[in-house]
Parts: structure tokens; sequence; C-alpha cells
């Protein structure tokens, strides 16, 4: 327990990326595009379990759903692409350039053109210590979500807080869990 | 091979479905819809005879893979049984089944209306020139509908289509397939060599549609030694069962059945026989009685009928005579009192006299004006009173008169007169 601080996952040991809507070798770690001053993530999948009962017996038996897959990243705004422009900047085409229909680094229309193309997130789950000498913390696991798709967005603040809050609400198609190794 | 999971002797220990990543990389079929020509067609002519615009989507339907463009949410299908329940007197009934109605199925979905997809257009320009009914059958070809768990065999009948404001994009169907045959596949398949739809060995599979003249001819000679097969009635594979092979027994078990049954049944009836016979008896006795009681009713309805026939005869024939009237016994004017709307009192007797004085006439006829009448005449009203002069006159014209002091008195009016003493005249008293 002495160790746990070391060895337990934290925010500041997690890292997000916004890339391609699909999981490509060719060129993927090009287009992958961190994202920051994030300041909290929920992540839910539900495969709608439904219990299911005979006449007779107290048996249940389980059958499953199509899994629904459901993500909200919140972030402070500053100086530096938001959430959206980020996460629209890889296109299918695969594009290093941003998307130009919107201006600014703060992106609040949702209904734009660029918007309604899909796009992927990668998530990598590392410790502060790790177990080996020079190793940077050590990775605990890693998931890259697949088609998702921008719901919601919204932003807000308050007087006393000291700056603008934005959050969006994704679903995504599927999650894939990956590898991850540092060179 | 991916192998099943154990139940562990449970009912439902896993519920995996068919896309599951175990068995197939492809996350699952999707449903799709194939324009099946007739049978050593060049689909290269064939194609080359579409019009441009769905082109396309032709050379998807007719490929093995099917036309794809379209999203299947929902399918139900109903199997029913072509039958007819005869009631019989006796509380049973007998049902007669005559083979497996056409399959009906139900199948919604969602065309995307999009720049990218074109799915509304594609597909209901395709449903329009191939895949409805009339068109299928003017080629000669039939429609498969490919689920992943079953294949329907047959041709579209209806489709309906549903746009909405809020999303432009989605634009549901809701089709109607009539189905000659289908084809369901397990998922056996999966755990096979080759786990393609394709290539399935079917749980169960209705005949070929598209079955020929000669193939059936064929059948029939083949058949011709064995019997008459007659397919789905009797299941007999060719031959013909007997009637003691169908019912386990022959005519003469039946007959031996019910001799030693008929001495059986006499010992237990013959006591509800007896009873039987004496309910009848009783029964008969009852309906005498009863008879007896309508036959006394109807006497005594009778009676009563004509004893009110008679009093209305009685008023209608009060014009016989005016001795009659004043010699009117006081019961019998009673009896006239009470009937009708208002009784009046009874007209006074007279004794039998065959002449009276006005005055008395006048009395008569005054309180006769009381008397009402069951037929309804209006108060104040008496009946017809006729009077029979006393004067035998001849050829001589009578008027007689009343005088009357009082309003309330009845006026009188006079009809006719007669010369005769035979003949009578009429006189209606008013109030």
């Amino acid at each position: 327990m002495d160790l746990f601080s070391q060895q337990s996952v934290s925010a500041d040991t997690m890292l997000l990326l916004a890339g391609p809507p699909r999981l490509t070798a060719e060129g993927f770690i090009d287009l992958l595009s961190p994202i920051g001053l994030v300041q909290n993530v929920q992540f839910n999948v539900d495969n709608q379990l439904m219990p299911h009962w005979e006449i007779g017996t107290d048996h249940t038996y389980f059958t499953r759903g199509k899994t629904v897959n459901t993500m909200e990243i919140g972030a402070m705004v500053a100086n530096k692409p938001s959430l959206m422009k980020l996460m629209s900047r890889q296109s299918p085409q695969g594009t290093e350039a941003f998307p130009t229909d919107q201006s600014g680094q703060f992106w609040m229309n949702l209904d734009s053109e660029t918007l309604s193309k899909p796009f992927g997130m990668l998530m990598i789950f590392k410790t502060k210590g790790s177990n080996s000498k020079g190793e940077n913390g050590s990775f605990v696991g890693g998931t890259y979500l697949e088609n998702c798709n921008i719901g919601s967005f919204s932003w807000g603040v308050e007087s006393q807080s000291v700056s603008l809050h934005e959050n969006v609400s994704i679903m995504f198609d599927r999650a894939i869990p990956v590898d991850y190794s540092e060179e | 091979m991916a192998d099943r999971i154990n139940q562990n002797g449970e009912k439902l220990f896993t519920v995996r479905p068919r896309n599951s990543s175990a068995v197939t990389q492809t996350r699952g079929n999707v449903s799709s819809i194939r324009f099946i020509l007739p049978k050593n067609t060049d689909k290269s002519k064939w194609s080359e005879t579409v019009d441009v615009k769905y082109k396309t989507a032709f050379e998807q339907a007719v490929s093995s893979d099917g036309f794809i463009n379209f999203i299947a949410k929902n399918v139900s299908y109903d199997i029913q049984e072509k039958s007819q329940t005869i009631h019989t007197f006796g509380g049973q009934e007998a049902v007669y089944f005559y083979g497996k109605a056409p399959v009906q199925v139900n199948f919604s979905g969602l065309l995307v209306d999009d720049l990218d997809n074109d799915q509304f257009t594609k597909f209901l320009n395709l449903y329009m020139n191939y895949l409805r009914g009339t068109k299928a059958s003017q080629d000669y070809c039939y429609i498969e509908l490919v689920l992943s768990n079953a294949i329907f065999t047959g041709a579209f009948t209806g489709i309906q289509i549903q746009q909405e404001s809020s999303r432009d994009t989605d634009i549901t169907f809701n089709a109607q397939f009539l189905a000659k045959t289908f084809t369901l596949a397990s998922t056996d398949t999966f755990f096979t060599e080759n786990g393609r739809l394709n290539q399935t060995v079917p749980l169960f599979r209705e005949p070929d549609p598209t079955i020929k003249q000669e193939d059936i001819t064929n059948a029939i000679n083949q058949n011709a030694n064995a019997g008459l097969s007659l397919g789905e009635y009797t299941r007999s594979f060719g031959t013909l069962p007997t009637v003691t092979d169908l019912i386990g027994f022959s005519a003469s078990d039946i007959t031996d059945f019910f001799g030693y049954i008929n001495d059986f049944l006499n010992n237990v009836t013959k006591p509800v026989q007896d009873l039987a016979n004496r309910i009848d008896d009783f029964a008969n006795d009852a309906i005498g009685l009863l008879e007896a009681v309508e036959r006394g009713t109807g006497t005594i309805i009778n009676n009563v009928e004509s004893a009110s026939r008679s009093v209305y005869g009685a008023i209608d024939s009060m014009d016989d005579a005016v001795t009659t009237i004043c010699n009117f016994p006081e019961s019998m004017s009673n009896k006239l009192g009470s009937i009708g709307s208002k009784g009046g009192a009874p007209a006074p007797a007279i004794a039998g006299s065959d002449s009276i004085a006005s005055d008395d006439a006048m009395l008569s006829l005054s309180t006769a004006r009381l008397a009402g009448s069951a037929r309804g005449t209006p108060d104040g009203d008496a009946a017809v009173i006729a009077v029979t002069s006393s004067r035998n006159t001849e050829n001589t014209t009578l008027s007689p008169t009343l005088s009357s002091s009082s309003s309330s008195t009845p006026t009188l009016s006079s009809s006719t007169v007669t010369s005769s003493e035979d003949e009578v005249s009429i006189l209606r008293i008013g109030g």
C-alpha cells in the first residue's frame, strides 16, 4: 500500500489523443493529435443486458443486446485548438491540416460539414512509477475508440472560476484494445 | 476452428450472437436482397437491357452477395395453417387441415437519403422495376430476402415509406413480402468448414417454387409403380398407406369391438332407459294438465271477451228501442258507467212501457249524457240513442222537439225522421 501512489492510474498518467476513425496500420501514429487541458472524462459502455424468466422455475437467463458506447470529455478553453477542432482534424482523407470551415481556436458550431465526419480516440493508461528502472511509468492499458461521433457540445463559465469550460459528449462504434510501447 | 461453449448442463449458460468475433471476422452478415434470374440466363445480356440509372443496383442484386443498400431493422412473419372447423351436434368439432398458407413477411428498416450513399433512390428504383411481384413475375424471376438466420423466397407485395421533417436523412420503410418458401440457417454452419450462409445445410426447406412441368412428369413416372405421391398431404414418400397401417386396426376389429360393447352397454343403459321412459310418461301427463288449464283459461278468456263484446254490443244496440233503454237494468247501466274515461251516472230505470212522457224522455236523455262510452266518445256525448215514435202514423213526417231552459242541458238535433213505426229516428244528444 505504500507504493499505491506509484502503482495507481491517475489523471496525470492518462493520455488522450484524437485520430482517424478506424484503426489502420499505415501511417496511423502520425495522424494522432493529443488532447490537452482535459479536466474530466466519463466513459460508459452498456450492453443492454436483459434478464429472462421462465414459468415454473426460478432460473434467470441473460441475453445481451447491441452495445451502446458513450463518452464525455470536459476541457478548459485556451488559446489552443479546442475539443471539436482537434477531433475534426483527422478527416477520412488523412490530411494533417486543420479544416477551415470554422475560424479561430475555439470551435462551437456542431452543425458544420467537418463535424459530420467521424473520428477516433486513443486512450492510454499508465502509472506514475514503474517496475523497471528507466521506464517512464508502467503501461496499464490502452484502447482505441473507432467511429466516434459528437452528439452534443456545451460550454459554461462562472464568475468565481478562473477559466471557461467546454464539454462534448460522444458515441462511438466499438473499443479495440491496443498495446503501447515507447521507443 | 471455434467450438460451442459447454453449457454445463444448464439451459442458457451463455448466449453468443451469430456475429460473435469468435466465429466471424466480418462482424456478422448484413441483410441483402437477391434477384434470382431464370436458370441458364446470361446475366451479361440481361445487364445490357437495364437502364443505366439503376444498372449498379441491378448488378448488385443479381450477384451472389445481393443488394445491401438498406438497413434491415425489423422482421416478422406469420406461418399459418389452412384449416376449417366444422361444429357438430354433441359438442365435438371436426377440423380439416389442407396445407400451409403462404408466409407473409413484414420487413421494415431504414433507407438513408444523403449525398454519399443515396440508398433511398437506389432501393426504390430497384423495387419499382424489378423487386415487386408484378415485375418479377413478368421476367419469370423471384426474389430472395436474405437475413442472417433465414432466406425467404418469393416477391414483394407492397411497401410504405415514412419521412419526417426532424430527420431528413432517415427514411423508414415498411415492406410486405410473400414467401412461397423459406430456409432456416442453423448456427451449426459456424462450426463447419464453410460457414457462409449460401452453403448452409438447411434444417428446413420447401420445394423450389420454379419447378417445371418435366420435373412433375418425372416425379409421377417414378412413383407410378409405388403408388400416388400426394406430397405433404400423406407424407407417404411415394406410397399410400393402408387404413390398417394408419389407424392400427381393421374393420373386422371394429365390428368385434362394438359387438362386445353392445352387450355391456345394454346392461348399463337399461336403468337409464327405464327412467327416461318414466320421465316421458310424466311429461305427457304434465302436458295434458297444462293443456286442460289452457283450455279452461281459454274458456274464461272467451267468456270475458264475450261479455265485453256483449257490453259493446249493448252500446251499439242501444238504438234498438227506447223501451229497452228505459228498462235498462241498473246493473247493466252500472257496467256502462264504469266503462270509458269518465263513468257517468246510470240512466234511471223506467218501468217498461210502450210510451213515455216527454219529460221522462228528457230526463232519461239528459242523464244518459253522462253515461260515457267505452269507445272514447268525448265527454258530454252520450251513446247514440234511437227513439221510436209511439205514434203510429203513415206518411207523416214527425219532428220531435225538446226544449231546454239551461245551457247546461243537452241540446237535441234531429237527423232523420221516419214515418213508420218500424223505422227509427236517430237523435244525437250532445252537451
